[in-house]
């Protein structure tokens, strides 16, 4: 049941950002829920499922967009795995640390791409470094707003249904 | 060697993911995509919650419409009579002008560019990332529609379909920089390759820096490359970065449709 509720809320979450969330844009950045979630979850249970959850959830996402099958399940598949191998000496509970932890990745996750996108698509450099530097901020700042969001319901979940362990 | 694996399972799990990855990556660049039938059973299975939530939106922005968001609307009855009375006067003037093209259009056998076989589709989704550009329609392979077929608006193009599914597509949008366009200067007949970037202007290559353009120039599709026809509108020329060096001119192109306010689009289905 708990395996369930997250692939059913992934998939929600996947279908607001391409829906509503792709209409209201800030600063011309759409945030990435996919994201919040894998960073929640690699956090919460370690690398080995941050990675498969990363690569699942980023191949999902790629099927939705314009982007090259694999960019984000890639890009994903790293963090997670960097993730839940950071979460084991963290105290991952507290929701400023969650947040802190999606700011940070926005970061990264947008330079994962940015290469892809440079060493698979047409863009010049310039191109992508404008790009980076024009969305990445704005993106941060909306996932940081959106996290608490997209965390309550996956902890409600957890105290519904229990959680399996690290 | 399997004991390694198991003992080192999420570096061996991370390395398996990654190596997928790659895989996926690389054979993409081959044609026909292999790939193309996963994301036809995937696009299957999250059609139905796209269009929900996309039909859900639309109802919610009715009700703001029609029954909240009624300020000013004396102010805007006034203006909207004004607007009519404009339109119906363009319009005459508008019907003096066809009548005009289809005499010339016999003479001279021009390409009829209104004739195209077109299915309506509707947007219900859009990128899920900031490095591409594409929609999800409601329209797919039961509809009759492949992929690399030219999607346009009354603006003009829009893009082509990419991967379809029986009830849903994905059309790469003409600003994706992995979108070319073979395309003409209608007034002077230059050629060049429109080509999408991440801003919000489209780049004309290949233009010679020979070339008699101005700024307000109008672009149109040439209908080489086979996927859009010929003279479907493309954008104008917005500015004209002319280079001492080099054998082209570098041409920035306004794109003639509002990308953020695409709701309805064509598919052409014949070209």
């Amino acid at each position: 049941m708990y395996f369930a509720c997250i692939i059913g809320f992934s998939l929600l979450a996947l279908v607001l950002q391409t829906t509503l969330f792709s209409k209201i844009p800030i600063n011309g950045a759409k945030p990435d829920l996919i994201l919040i979630i894998v960073s929640y979850l690699s956090l919460a249970k370690g690398a080995e499922t941050g990675s498969v959850l990363g690569f699942l959830l980023g191949l999902l996402q790629d099927i939705l967009s314009g982007v090259f099958l694999g960019s984000n399940a890639l890009a994903k598949t790293i963090l997670g795995f960097v993730l839940g191998s950071i979460g084991k000496r963290l105290y991952v509970n507290s929701l400023l640390l969650q947040i802190f932890f999606v700011f940070i990745l926005t970061f990264v996750d947008e330079m994962l791409l940015a290469g892809l996108a440079l060493m698979l698509k047409s863009y010049s450099t310039q191109d992508i470094l404008n790009q980076w530097i024009r969305i990445t901020p704005s993106e941060a700042i909306y996932n940081s707003m959106l996290c608490p969001f997209v965390i309550v319901p996956f902890k409600l979940v957890e105290t519904t249904f229990g959680s399996p362990q690290k | 060697m399997v004991k390694l694996l198991v003992r080192y399972k999420p570096i061996s799990t991370l390395f398996g993911l990654l190596v997928a990855s790659f895989i996926l990556l690389s054979v993409q660049t081959k044609a026909p995509n292999p790939t193309a039938l996963l994301e036809k059973y995937a696009l299957v299975g999250i059609y139905p919650l796209q269009l929900a939530i996309s039909q859900a939106m639309d109802k919610i922005h009715l009700v703001w419409k029609k029954y909240i968001y009624l300020v000013n609307l004396e102010e805007e009855n006034a203006r909207l009579r004004e607007q009519v009375r404009i339109l119906q006067r363009e319009k005459n003037e508008y019907v003096e002008n066809a009548l005009a093209y289809e005499r010339l259009k016999n003479t001279l056998n021009w390409a009829d560019v209104t004739s195209l076989s077109t299915i309506l589709a509707r947007v219900i989704g859009r990128d899920s990332t900031n490095w591409a550009s594409s929609i999800l329609i409601d329209k797919g392979s039961n509809h009759n529609i492949e992929p690399n077929l030219a999607v346009i608006t009354h603006e003009g193009i829009v893009g082509y379909t990419l991967s379809v599914s029986p009830r849903a597509s994905k059309v790469l949008l003409a600003t994706d920089p992995n979108c070319s366009i073979a395309a003409i200067i209608q007034r002077t007949r230059d050629q060049g390759v429109v080509q999408g970037q991440l801003t919000n202007y489209y780049k004309m290559k290949y233009l010679v820096q020979g070339a008699d353009v101005i700024e307000g120039d109008m672009v149109i599709s040439s209908g080489l490359g086979g996927v859009f026809p010929k003279g479907l509108v493309i954008g104008k020329i917005a500015r004209i970065n002319k280079k001492s060096d080099g054998l082209f001119l570098d041409v920035d192109i306004e794109p003639s449709v509002n990308f953020s306010k695409l709701e309805e689009v064509f598919v052409v289905k014949n070209k």
